[in-house]
C-alpha cells in the first residue's frame, strides 16, 4: 500500500478492511439463505443427487398439519416464554444485589459473572447428576427435608410426609423444561452484567433527587430505575428469546424417553431431520419458518418498544 | 440503621454465591468419589477423611477416553479461532469507526441485522457450502468464519472503542504519512488492550463451549474437542457419575482461567458497550 491512498484512494481502502467481513457476509450468511431459500422447496436426502426433487412451497404447505413441527414450536414458545421472564428476574435481581456492595460492586459482579462463562457441555453433564431424581443431591436434600418434617406434622396431627412425591426432573414431560428453566437460572450473569453497568452509568444523583422529593422505593424502581435500564431491558428480553428459541445443547444432551418429546425443541428437530432423518429439504424449510418467527419477533419488539424504551441516559448511542 | 441494612445485604450476598458456588462443590466432592458411594451414601455432610477420596478418578477419566488429546483439540482450535476473531474484528471494526468508504452505512445496518440473526438458522445450508468445499471432518469450518469478521457483536465493540479515540491520536502519525494500516496497527491496537482482552476471552470461551458445530462437521473422534468429547463419557456404559464429574471439572479450568485472567476487561467493556441495540 504507498502513501497516495492516503487522501486520493480513501474510498477504495476502506473497502479493503471490511473486506473479510464482506467476505465471510456472502459465505455465511447471504449465500446460506439463498441455498436455504431454494432447498427449501426440494426434497433431497444431501447424499445423492437423484433424490433431488422440486416442491415449490410443498413443505410450507404441509407444515401446519405437521405434528412434529407443531410439537417442536409448541415446545420453544412455551420454554421461551418460561425462561426468558425467570431470566430477567434473576438477573436484574443479582444486578440490584451488586449495586447495593457500592464500592465492591465490581468484585461481587465479577464473582457472579463466572458460571456464565462456565455453561456448556461440562454444566449440563453436571447438572444431569444434580437433578438425578434417584439419587441426586438436590431430591436427596428434598427427601431429608420431608424427613425432618414428619416429627413436627405428627405433633400437630397432620400425619407423616410418606409418600410425598419427589420432583422427577428430566424424567418427566411437565417438568424437563422447567429443570432447564432452572438450569440456566445459574447462567444469569451474562444478563447481570448488562443490567449492572445500566445502573451504575444511570449514577445516584437522580435517584437521590427523587428520595428528596419524597418519592417511595417502589415510586423510584419504577420511574427511575426501570427507564433508566430500559436499554438493556430490551436488549436483554430480545437474546433471551433469540437464545432460548435456538436452544440446542442442553435439549440434546438431556434428551430421554420419559420426557416425551418435552424437550424436543425447533433446533433438535432440524438437527434431527438434517442430520439423522437426512430431510434436507424439509429442515431448510423449518428453519426458515423459525428464521421468519425470530426477524418478526425482533422486529415487532424492537419497534413498538420505542414508547417505553428511554435512550437519553446513554451517552451517544449508536 | 443505615449500617445493619448494608449487613444484611451482604449476608444476602454471601448466601447466593454460595448457592451459585453448590453445584461446583458437589460436583468437585462427587469427582472424588468410588462410584458407589455417590449411589448410597445418604444425605450426610461431606466426609473428610482423606482415605476416603479416590484422587485416582481423574486419572482414570482422562485415561478411559482419549480425554488429553480432547483436550489439546480444543486448545487448537480455540486459539486459532480466538486470534482469528481479534484480528478480523478489530480491522473491520477500525474500518467502520475511523475510515470513509461508499456504502459504509449500508453496511453498517447489516451488520446490526446479523447481530440479531440466529446461527443455528444458517446451520444446514452452511454446511452443505462447507461440504461442498470439502471442509467436512476438518477444522475449517470451526475456525475460519472466525477469520471473517468474528462477530458482529465484537466488530461493534471494536468500533465504539476506535470511536472513543481522539482524532489527535491518529493526526500525529497521519503528517508523518502513515498509511491506514499503519495507523490502524501502530496507534490504534496498541492502545486497544481492554477491548482485545474482552473480545479475546469472550471469543475463547465461546468456541471452547461450542458444541453444535463440531457435533456437526467432526465424525472421527478423535478430532473431537472437549465439548463433543464429554458427550461419551455421558454415553459410556454404567454411567460412571464420578469420573464424569471428574473430566467435567478439568473441561472448566481453561474457561475459569481466561475469565479471571480478563474479569477487569469483561467488566469495564462488555456491560457497558453492549446494549447500544
Amino acid at each position: 500500500m504507498s502513501r497516495s491512498t492516503k487522501t486520493g484512494r480513501l474510498g477504495q481502502t476502506g473497502f479493503w478492511f471490511v473486506s473479510p467481513w464482506l467476505a465471510g457476509l456472502l459465505l455465511l450468511y447471504v449465500g446460506p439463505m439463498f441455498a436455504a431459500a431454494l432447498l427449501s422447496m426440494t426434497t433431497w436426502d444431501g447424499l445423492s443427487w437423484s433424490s433431488l426433487k422440486w416442491v415449490g412451497l410443498g413443505h410450507f404447505r404441509s407444515l401446519p398439519d405437521d405434528s412434529y413441527f407443531i410439537k417442536a414450536l409448541t415446545n420453544s414458545a412455551v420454554y421461551t416464554a418460561m425462561n426468558v421472564p425467570v431470566q430477567l428476574l434473576g438477573a436484574l435481581g443479582l444486578a440490584l444485589l451488586v449495586r447495593q456492595s457500592g464500592r465492591w460492586a465490581g468484585v461481587w459482579g465479577a464473582f457472579y459473572y463466572v458460571p456464565h462463562v462456565l455453561s456448556g457441555v461440562a454444566t449440563i453433564l453436571i447438572w444431569w447428576w444434580l437433578l438425578n431424581p434417584q439419587v441426586g443431591p438436590i431430591n436427596r436434600a428434598i427427601a431429608t427435608i420431608y424427613e425432618g418434617l414428619n416429627g413436627p406434622m405428627a405433633a400437630v396431627g397432620l400425619g407423616g410426609t410418606e409418600g410425598w412425591p419427589l420432583p422427577p426432573w428430566l424424567y418427566s414431560p411437565t417438568w424437563a423444561k422447567p429443570s432447564l428453566v432452572m438450569m440456566n437460572l445459574w447462567h444469569v450473569g451474562g444478563g447481570m452484567l448488562i443490567f449492572l453497568a445500566a445502573l451504575l452509568r444511570g449514577g445516584d444523583t437522580v435517584h437521590e433527587a427523587a428520595m428528596l422529593d419524597g418519592a417511595g422505593r417502589l415510586d423510584r424502581f419504577l420511574h427511575v430505575t426501570l427507564p433508566q435500564i430500559s436499554p438493556a431491558l430490551l436488549f436483554n428480553v430480545v437474546t433471551g428469546v433469540v437464545l432460548s428459541m435456538q436452544a440446542f445443547g442442553p435439549a440434546y444432551l438431556l434428551q430421554n424417553w420419559q420426557q416425551r418429546d418435552g424437550l424436543l425443541f425447533c433446533v433438535l428437530h432440524i438437527y434431527r431431520s438434517a442430520f439423522e432423518d437426512h430431510r434436507l429439504g424439509y429442515a431448510a424449510a423449518l428453519a426458515w419458518v423459525l428464521l421468519g418467527v425470530l426477524i418478526l419477533f425482533t422486529g415487532t419488539t424492537v419497534l413498538t418498544t420505542r414508547r417505553w424504551v428511554h435512550y437519553d441516559f446513554e451517552e451517544g448511542g449508536l | 440503621m443505615h449500617l445493619r441494612t448494608g449487613r444484611a445485604w451482604t449476608v444476602v450476598r454471601v448466601i447466593v454465591a454460595l448457592i451459585l458456588f453448590m453445584p461446583l462443590a458437589w460436583a468437585f466432592w462427587a469427582s472424588l468419589q468410588p462410584i458407589d458411594e455417590i449411589f448410597t451414601a445418604p444425605a450426610e455432610p461431606i466426609r473428610s477423611d482423606a482415605d476416603t477420596l479416590q484422587w485416582q478418578n481423574y486419572a482414570t477419566a482422562v485415561t478411559r477416553l482419549p480425554f488429553l488429546r480432547f483436550l489439546l483439540n480444543s486448545c487448537l482450535i480455540t486459539t486459532l479461532a480466538t486470534i482469528g476473531t481479534v484480528f478480523s474484528s478489530s480491522l473491520v471494526g477500525f474500518a467502520f469507526a475511523r475510515l470513509q468508504w461508499r456504502g459504509k452505512s449500508v453496511c453498517f445496518a447489516i451488520l446490526l441485522a446479523t447481530m440479531m440473526l440466529p446461527d443455528q438458522v444458517m446451520l444446514i445450508p452452511q454446511f452443505l457450502i462447507f461440504e461442498h468445499l470439502g471442509w467436512v471432518n476438518t477444522y475449517k469450518p470451526l475456525i475460519v468464519p472466525s477469520w471473517l469478521g468474528g462477530s458482529a457483536f465484537f466488530i461493534f465493540l471494536f468500533r465504539q472503542f476506535f470511536r472513543s479515540v481522539p482524532r489527535s491520536y491518529e493526526d500525529a502519525a497521519r503528517i508523518d504519512g502513515a498509511t491506514h494500516w499503519q495507523v490502524y496497527r501502530h496507534v490504534m491496537l496498541p492502545i486497544s488492550r481492554p477491548v482485545i482482552g474482552a473480545v479475546a476471552a469472550l471469543s475463547a470461551v465461546h468456541h471452547w463451549q461450542a458444541f453444535l458445530d463440531p457435533l456437526v462437521y467432526l465424525s472421527d473422534f478423535h478430532a473431537y474437542p472437549v465439548s463433543v468429547g464429554l458427550r461419551m463419557y455421558q454415553s459410556m456404559e454404567g454411567s460412571w457419575a464420578n469420573l464424569i464429574m471428574a473430566a467435567s471439572l478439568i473441561a472448566l479450568v481453561p474457561p475459569l482461567i481466561v475469565v479471571l485472567l480478563t474479569q477487569r476487561y469483561l467488566m469495564r467493556n462488555i456491560g457497558v458497550r453492549r446494549e447500544g441495540l
